[in-house]
């Protein structure tokens, strides 16, 4: 079919009602279930802990942070006290550090070059078998591309400061911060109105392209030194994926209007967390992870009046006045997240519950407190259900540091998905999580 | 002085690498498989198809490694880039071969002054009644679609309201009823002539009330023109580019285009087994009923697929074998031309590669090389290499805080941009001698950046003119907007920034990260003193003093340069103190005279040296290079600091024409 004109097309869907029930909720005959997804929320240079943490445990937790969330409460639970400690950098690099191991609560190595080391990641753990069948195993978004100089933090590389994703110890998963690009992957091999022998037949076609493309590599590896099969290797698994994912069924799916390319930074954080709700509504996949910035991000918060940079108002040093620009963008990044929960609440599944009863939320930052940039006591927020699996409507601290990789264990688990253990220093599930 | 600087090389090189002497190796080394970076990609099918779509503006971020993201090790591939790729490939094909006249959206960002307005967040925002002017590009009279996104700060009885001016009909009235919490995007179709049609976007019912508060402003992000939308359907020369032969159904008309088609976007001919091959999908296409067309279409998306594509290729006879063997013709020609102009090779290149003249004769190397600066894809080295190494394309990252620099603007900051571009390109097309370049006496400036610096007017409101610095305070490089600007903090300059910058970029002597638990000091609401006062710890703490005793002098030395550049004598009300020493001992009072120190330096040489082999390798630094460095660091100086001469010798080096494989 004819993408261009598909995706000109877009903007004559205006007047369809924006969540159609033209699409099968029901499309996923195989799995009769609950449609259990997870979403990892990312916020960069820490909380400002005295604002976040509720003073009393319970379900009568009062925050001036999380006030935005405030609807949602009987859907949240609110844990302070975890740990990350494999998140700590070796001498400098916090940020990227933190980051790396955010998702894998692995201990990253730290250069800047080609050797980089990471673990997998909780998303990564639960995309095959919760989107199993989907047309996307998962989907990674986030607002900033990367800086386009200098170190990316203190020698450590790019790929950490950048990706929360690691489909392996060695495979970083980059994210889309475009969201009109996102909107055309989703979408633009979609055609709600080709026929099914249109459909089949851009299946041959894509499939022909990339057995050729594979065929190259092939026979191109075979004359390769080590290093370079090694990276022709990353192209070739890519291309097989990739080739699998062609020859799944076509989902139909009404998309709405395609968004910008061009938006500002807090209007871009709002089209991706739409594109979220819109992936979870077409069922496209059912793990996202979404960073609302990079490790140790510099956004200039314009849309609430401040015109420092993040990073550096994050270094307080204790100044009132700075805590005080801290508060203000860390209430706005919440207001971000009760969005996003917004959106999921009005999405009805096959199961009569909303898609926020059947996901978890899993919103935290990369350090504690931005001065500090210490990995304990993290401020963490589960959000959803689990499908009727998660505890949800108070605010429990722990004593003694628990392992946030015990917490990604417990989240597996009431996503259906047993780990035995996880990361550096995840042994059992974390206690007072699930129902 | 050359002598000099020479002597004292030894002493510098050891200092940066911890190490001196030994001999100069004959190992080339070898370079990883390497994926086309943004860039490259970008320029690469500009050259190829000759489009104006650059696919890779939305792929991920490049990796960056040893200051560059050009280091093959370090481009990871992921499973999100080859599905990039695949559509893009087809977007490409399809753009290439359109049978109508190219239909293309052009953005325009609000340029031109008025006084009714000012820019702000990228776009044009108007206080009072006025107007702002662009200029499209109409290939054929027909119908045009223009698009504007606009808001209005609403006050008063009405919305506010754009007019849209086009030539030879009525203005367009449109009621912005929108607000800043979500633009509106406002559409009409127009009749255009052929040629330039200006179009003015303007704002016409100002509405201010001082007793009620009430403001009626109107902003204006952007005007879009897509089209033409209707009109005669034409061949495009690009598609009789790629479409060699009108006989599509020919077997031998097929294998023409593609093998062609591969050749060059290959860099190599391909074998008969693979033009076969691509051939091969036109019986693909016929299989389902489709045209020759539509099967030479997929073959020419596979090969934009392909490795073959993506990767830059170097095969080795032997991989295992760690005899340095010489670059094919081929191979050679796409590393100069990824050098140079990050971008495949032209046809004068190409032709030299498949005479054999390129890879059989060091003066054809060198007279390619020449002959391909003088290109203006040259520009690419200025961009991608002088781009990171100095930090300029970071410029436009961060704003500076609008109500403390209120003149820094859009058109300042294209100014500063383009300032560090021309002055860089001095060095590179004119042969400025480099030991000029922290020192140089000139600039380039437009009247806004001359009016921002303090110089007299140069009557050019956008184009940039040379004038001399001679009663100026600024000299070289590091009194130039652009690096000022991105050594600083919205708020305030950072000498540590500045001080690091030089230690990383021009010394090649990175300070150690600091400690856990330092970190930087509170913003005041009530300045107590001047930033370089409220940094005195970093000398008074001995864990500190290690390294910022010698980072901070030299951002104190451009202290009288502010957060966006400006000149001034006082910070925060408190004088500028801009003294400071170097590790040497040596005393400045200054900007000026601090750059002439560092020119002095041999360090800074050799360190330029080190970054420009960094970018030409691409490869993570071994111990063979240090001793590479040092040689062409001394041949540097002692020939006078050509860049030039410079880039022909690391074109010419072992390390560029040939490699070896690995055990």
């Amino acid at each position: 079919m004819n993408r261009r004109k598909f995706l000109g097309g877009a903007s004559a869907m205006i007047a369809l009602p924006f969540l159609s029930s033209l699409h099968p909720r029901t499309a996923r005959g195989a799995d009769p279930g609950v449609p259990r997804r997870f979403v990892g929320f990312y916020l960069p240079c820490g909380i400002v802990m005295s604002n976040f943490t509720p003073a009393m445990e319970g379900p009568a937790w009062t925050s001036p942070i999380l006030a935005p969330l405030d609807t949602y409460r009987s859907k949240l639970l609110v844990l302070t006290g975890i740990d990350n400690k494999p998140g700590r950098s070796e001498g400098g690099g916090d940020h990227a550090a933190g980051t790396g191991s955010f998702l894998t609560a692995k201990h990253v190595r730290k250069t800047a070059g080609a050797d980089i080391l990471n673990g997998i990641s909780l998303d990564q753990v639960l995309a095959k078998p919760l989107s199993e069948g989907l047309p996307l195993p998962s989907l990674e978004l986030g607002t900033d591309g990367g800086a386009a100089v200098g170190d990316c933090d203190t020698g450590y590389s790019c790929a950490y400061a950048r990706s929360i994703a690691w489909s392996g110890p060695t495979s970083p998963l980059p994210k889309q911060t475009n969201p009109a690009a996102v909107f055309d992957r989703l979408f633009a091999g979609y055609d709600p109105d080709a026929s099914a022998a249109e459909i089949q037949k851009r299946k041959v076609y894509r499939s022909s392209v990339l057995d050729g493309a594979l065929g190259d590599a092939t026979s191109l590896r075979g004359k390769l030194g080590r290093t370079d099969q090694a990276k022709l290797d990353e192209y070739l698994n890519a291309v097989r994926e990739l080739e699998l994912r062609v020859n799944k069924p076509v989902k139909v799916c009404r998309p709405g209007v395609r968004p910008s390319g061009t938006l500002p930074f807090h209007e871009r954080s709002r089209a991706m967390i739409d594109l979220i709700a819109i992936a979870f509504e077409c069922d496209l996949t059912r793990v996202v992870t979404f960073m609302l910035g990079n490790a140790g991000a510099g956004t200039v918060h314009s849309q609430i009046g401040i015109s420092e940079g993040h990073h550096e108002l994050s270094h307080h040093m204790g100044s009132a006045a700075n805590q005080q620009k801290l508060t203000q963008i860390n209430i706005w990044e919440m207001g971000e997240l009760a969005y996003l929960l917004g959106k999921l609440q009005a999405i009805q599944d096959s199961n009569g519950m909303t898609a926020l009863d059947n996901s978890i939320v899993f919103c935290s930052s990369e350090i504690e407190d931005g001065d500090a940039h210490r990995h304990t006591n993290l401020p963490v927020i589960l959000a959803g259900g689990g499908g009727g699996t998660i505890a949800t409507g108070t605010h429990r601290r722990y004593a003694g540091g628990p392992p946030m990789a015990d917490l990604f264990i417990a989240i597996a688990g009431g996503l259906g998905v047993n780990l035995a253990t996880f990361g550096d220093d995840g042994t059992k599930p974390l206690a007072g999580i699930r129902v | 002085m050359r002598a000099l600087l020479i002597a004292a090389l030894g002493a510098a090189a050891a200092a940066a690498i911890g190490c001196g002497g030994g001999d100069t190796s004959e190992d080339p080394g070898r370079v990883t498989l390497h994926r086309l970076n943004n860039a490259e990609y970008n320029n690469t099918v500009r050259d190829l198809l000759g489009t104006k779509l650059q696919p890779a503006n939305d792929f991920p971020a490049d990796d960056r490694g040893y200051g560059f993201d050009n280091v093959a090790d370090v481009l990871r591939l992921s499973p999100l880039a080859v599905e990039l790729y695949e559509s893009a490939a087809e977007a490409l094909i399809a753009d290439t071969l359109q049978v109508t006249t190219s239909q293309t959206t052009q953005m325009f960002e609000l340029t031109g002054s008025t006084t009714s307005g000012n820019q702000r967040d990228g776009g044009w925002y108007f206080f009072s009644n006025g107007s702002a002017m662009v200029t499209a590009q109409t290939p054929i009279a027909a119908t045009y679609k223009i698009t504007v996104r606009a808001y209005g700060s609403q006050a008063g009885p009405d919305p506010a309201r754009l007019q849209i001016d086009v030539p030879n009909r009525p203005p367009i009235v449109i009621d912005v009823t929108a607000t800043s919490s979500s633009p509106g995007i406002y559409e009409r179709m127009v009749a255009l002539p052929a040629g330039n049609a200006q179009i003015t976007v303007g704002f016409i019912n100002d509405f201010y009330d001082m007793v009620a508060m009430a403001d009626r402003n109107l902003w204006v992000d952007y005007v879009h023109v897509t089209g033409p939308l209707d009109g005669p359907q034409v061949d495009s020369e690009r598609r009789k580019r790629l479409l060699l032969c009108d006989a599509l159904d020919d077997a031998g008309c097929q294998q023409n285009i593609l093998s062609s088609f591969a050749k060059r976007a290959w860099r190599r001919p391909p074998t008969d087994e693979e033009v076969a091959q691509l051939v091969s999908l036109v019986g693909v296409a016929r299989a389902q009923g489709d045209t020759a067309e539509a099967g030479i279409r997929l073959a020419l998306q596979q090969v934009l697929v392909s490795p073959h594509f993506i990767f830059r290729v170097e095969v080795d006879p032997d991989p295992d074998s760690l005899t340095p063997r010489p670059l094919t013709g081929w191979e050679l020609a796409t590393r100069l031309s990824y050098f140079l102009w990050s971008s495949m090779p032209d046809d004068a290149l190409f032709a030299a590669a498949e005479s054999g003249a390129l890879a059989k004769d060091p003066s054809e190397l060198e007279r390619q090389a020449q002959r391909m600066l003088d290109n203006p894809k040259s520009i690419a080295l200025t961009d991608n290499f002088a781009g990171q190494w100095l930090f300029t394309r970071a410029l436009g990252d961060q704003d500076p805080d609008y109500q403390l620099f209120p003149e820094y603007d859009d058109d300042l900051e294209a100014a500063m941009r383009a300032e560090t571009r021309r002055y860089f390109r001095a060095f590179l097309e004119e042969d400025v001698p480099m030991d000029q370049f922290l020192v140089g006496d000139f600039t380039f400036v437009n009247d806004r950046l001359a009016e921002f610096y303090g110089l007299p007017p140069v009557s050019s409101p956008t184009d940039l003119v040379r004038v001399s610095l001679a009663n100026s305070p600024r000299r070289g490089f590091l009194t130039q907007g652009s690096f000022l600007r991105v050594t600083s903090n919205p708020k305030r300059t950072s000498p540590v920034k500045r001080g690091k910058w030089i230690l990383d970029n021009l010394l090649c002597t990175p300070p150690r990260p600091p400690p856990p638990g330092v970190e930087g000091f509170p913003e005041e609401t009530m300045a107590t003193g001047t930033v370089r006062d409220r940094l005195e710890a970093h000398r008074t703490n001995p864990i500190c003093a290690s390294c910022h005793r010698v980072m901070d002098p030299l951002g104190f030395g451009l202290d009288n340069f502010d957060a966006i550049g400006r000149y001034r004598t006082s910070d925060a009300g408190f004088p500028v103190d801009a003294t400071g020493e170097l590790g040497d001992g040596e005393v400045f009072d200054g900007a000026i005279e601090m750059t002439q120190q560092l020119s002095a330096n041999p360090g800074v040489y050799r360190c330029m040296v080190e970054k420009l082999y960094t970018y030409t390798g691409r490869s993570p630094f071994r111990i063979e290079a240090s001793e590479h460095i040092d040689a062409l660091t001394e041949r540097f100086i002692d020939k006078g600091f050509h860049l030039r001469g410079l880039l022909v010798d690391l074109v010419t080096h072992p390390f560029f024409v040939s490699r070896r494989g690995e055990p």
